[in-house]
């Protein structure tokens, strides 16, 4: 179909020029019928604007932001001489790190289970602030002496759990275990700044990472390599 | 000593850039496609490209993300291939790839292949069309042999087809030789009209005789990339700035240059520059004028001497300890940074002339033509790109804008030198307008 105001054969399946946008004409004097192919397929029939959808996290913000701000007022009704409305507020960051981090995204192992460890911790060094504020005779550094230490270990060995059962994501596993397993130290190192008074579980932790970052070493010492090579070439 | 293939691999010089700029809305992408005489059998196809990918272990890759850049990882996830999405060059995603920085499609008699920027440029691309085409041809039984112009299945796969060209031609060059000034440019004028509300491209193929389309040149003592460029500069004042009263910027187009033909390489990842052809529209409105200034700018860019240094500046570039050791997510937001201000503000339109897709004699009688088009983007929505095959011409315009007055203007100027169009269409505008 030749459209005479652009001057143009249309070599596709329409009924307007794809230039002009006119009304091509109906061809004449054909033996067979006239049938052009497709160019592309059909457009799917999409709505104009789609409606928001009502993501999980969009909702656990909307209810979670309401519950925090409602236990503000219900707080300095109830029990004005401690702010436990400040543990509602870490809770709901601790949640949504939960949920958008750990449950819903696709993430690494290692960024999963080091968000969890410091959300575990803000949660923590919160109940201790406030338990310290409401009595500060019984409470001391319980957070760095056993909270940290304990978060630390479990991390480090829930790591080099998965990094020995996945063995589809070894290589990209095993440099998060080593990374996690290395933040291990971190108790020890506060034991030295003295910020740690009973270095029990510190030990423990500094011992745990150091199995796992000699077990990864020995095991998977060319992966390790490999995957150091990549993710911090220059 | 001889080395196995490492698992993974450094991007080229020019493709770090490209996974920086991706963004919701845009992605470098292109799209090259054959359109043959019969019908495609999908399952075919599919066994097709399962055996072709085995040759091309630089497209077998999945994009990573490193603590300073990008890298690619070798890809052992099954690549398939889809019916044609109607939302035309739609971005290339993990999800929607399984990984790979590449697309194969079938639409009718089409076998479309999407490629994203990072992995390769057209004609690292067009190697792997060529292979997977043969491949598909031979797997249906026809009698087709590969000339020496095919990478065919189980023929070995060289160094040189995955080497860094950059890297191989890059020599240090004095500070005051580096071509930075060059690789900014000046503003330029910017193309209007109502953007699509839905993602996808208008698309417009113009396919036309190559004998009659070089006949002119030759009447024009110009080639085509000349001729089509002036032309194209010609139609976008006519459209846009002619009845305008506002003065307007210059129209830079922005043509890539295939440097494979200069410095001899064999690399299928990328290695090409842009040379930058200014144009004002109050001075230069003539077509011959026009043609002139496109010689003269590509003959200064296509110089040796110069392209070595602007592979210098870019290789120095990359190379410069700052840049490197910047982490990556700094690196993202200072490039999306400086494109959003300074880069697209100095782009007109982009005009990619391929070239010919030379295929074996024994496959031509199989392909009726070829087309290649690379996506357009909010603040640069139209694109030109052209590409031969069989004594076929295909011209095609990609646009993110509903109007198709340039695309007209640009239609009648070609009738009025005699060579005849077959235009075909997405219709794109038709329901897609605010």
């Amino acid at each position: 179909m030749r459209c005479k105001y652009c001057n143009i054969d249309v070599a596709c399946e329409s009924k307007v020029c794809p230039l002009c946008h006119e009304k091509l004409p109906i061809p004449e004097n054909l033996d067979m019928p006239y049938q052009p192919e497709k160019a592309y397929p059909d457009k799917q029939k999409t709505p104009k604007r789609k409606k928001r959808k009502l993501s999980v996290t969009k909702l656990y913000v909307s209810i979670a932001l309401t519950l925090f701000i409602l236990s503000i007022p219900i707080n300095m009704l109830t029990t004005p001489q401690l702010y436990w409305f400040a543990i509602v507020g870490v809770l709901v960051i601790y949640g949504f790190i939960l949920i958008a981090n750990t449950i819903l995204s696709n993430n690494g192992i290692g960024i999963k289970i080091f968000w969890q460890a410091v959300g575990i911790l803000a949660v923590l060094l919160t109940v201790n602030y406030l338990i310290d504020k409401q009595a500060p005779e019984d409470t001391d550094t319980w957070v760095w002496d056993y909270g940290l230490p304990s978060i630390l270990i479990i991390a480090s060995i829930t790591t080099g759990i998965y990094t020995t059962i996945a063995f589809k994501y070894w290589s990209s596993a095993v440099l998060d275990t080593l990374i996690i397993s290395a933040l291990g130290y971190l108790p020890l190192i506060l034991f030295v700044c003295k910020v740690i008074a009973h270095p029990v579980l510190a030990i423990i932790s500094t011992c745990v990472s150091t199995v796992i970052i000699i077990f990864c070493c020995i095991l998977g010492r060319r992966t390790l390599i490999s995957e150091l090579k990549k993710k911090f070439h220059v | 000593m001889a080395k196995s293939l490492e698992t993974w691999s450094k991007l080229d010089n020019s493709a770090k850039i490209y996974p920086m700029l991706v963004n919701k809305k845009s992605q470098n992408i292109f799209r090259l496609s054959v359109n043959l005489k019969e019908e495609v059998d999908a399952e075919i196809l599919q066994q097709a490209l399962s055996l072709t990918i085995g040759r091309f272990p630089g497209y077998q890759v999945r994009l990573m993300k490193g603590v300073f850049w990008y890298y690619f990882d070798q890809n052992n996830a099954k690549l398939t291939v889809y019916p044609l999405n109607p939302t035309s060059i739609k971005k290339i995603t993990d999800k929607n790839c399984n990984g790979y920085c590449f697309r194969v499609s079938y639409f009718q008699k089409q076998i479309v292949c999407d490629f994203f920027h990072a992995i390769c440029d057209a004609t690292g691309a067009s190697e792997f069309v060529k292979s997977l085409v043969y491949t598909y041809l031979n797997l249906l039984g026809h009698e087709v042999y590969s000339d020496q112009k095919i990478l065919t299945v189980g023929s070995p796969v060289t160094t040189e087809e995955l080497e860094d060209a950059f890297l191989k031609n890059y020599s240090r060059v004095p500070m005051s030789k580096l071509k930075i000034k060059e690789l900014q440019g000046k503003k330029a004028y910017h193309i209007n009209g109502i953007l699509f509300d839905n993602a996808g491209n208008g698309i417009i193929h113009m396919y036309c005789d190559v004998k009659q389309l070089l006949d002119v040149c030759h009447a024009k003592g110009c080639t085509m990339t000349e001729y089509l460029g002036a032309l194209f500069m010609l139609s976008i004042y006519e459209s846009q700035i002619k009845d305008k009263v506002q003065s307007a910027n210059d129209i830079q187009l922005f043509v890539p240059i295939n440097l494979r033909k200069i410095f001899p390489s064999k690399t299928l990842r990328n290695f090409s520059l842009f040379s930058r052809i200014g144009a004002n529209p109050y001075e230069d409105m003539d077509l011959d004028k026009l043609i002139e200034i496109m010689h003269s700018n590509l003959t200064r860019d296509l110089n040796k001497e110069r392209l070595k240094d602007k592979i210098s500046t870019t290789v120095w570039a990359e190379k410069f300890f700052l840049v490197r050791f910047i982490p990556l997510f700094l690196k993202r937001i200072f490039f999306n940074f400086s494109n959003t201000f300074w880069g697209k503000t100095k782009k007109t339109a982009t005009l990619s002339n391929f070239g010919v897709l030379d295929l074996p004699d024994s496959m031509k009688q199989y392909v009726d033509s070829a087309s290649f088009s690379i996506n357009s983007n909010a603040t640069t929505p139209l694109s030109l790109s052209v590409i031969s095959c069989n004594d076929k011409a295909c011209i095609t315009f990609t646009r993110r804008i509903t109007d198709t007055d340039i695309e007209r203007a640009f239609a009648k100027h070609l009738g009025e030198d005699g060579i005849d169009l077959q235009v075909t269409s997405n219709f794109w505008e038709v329901d897609n307008a605010l």
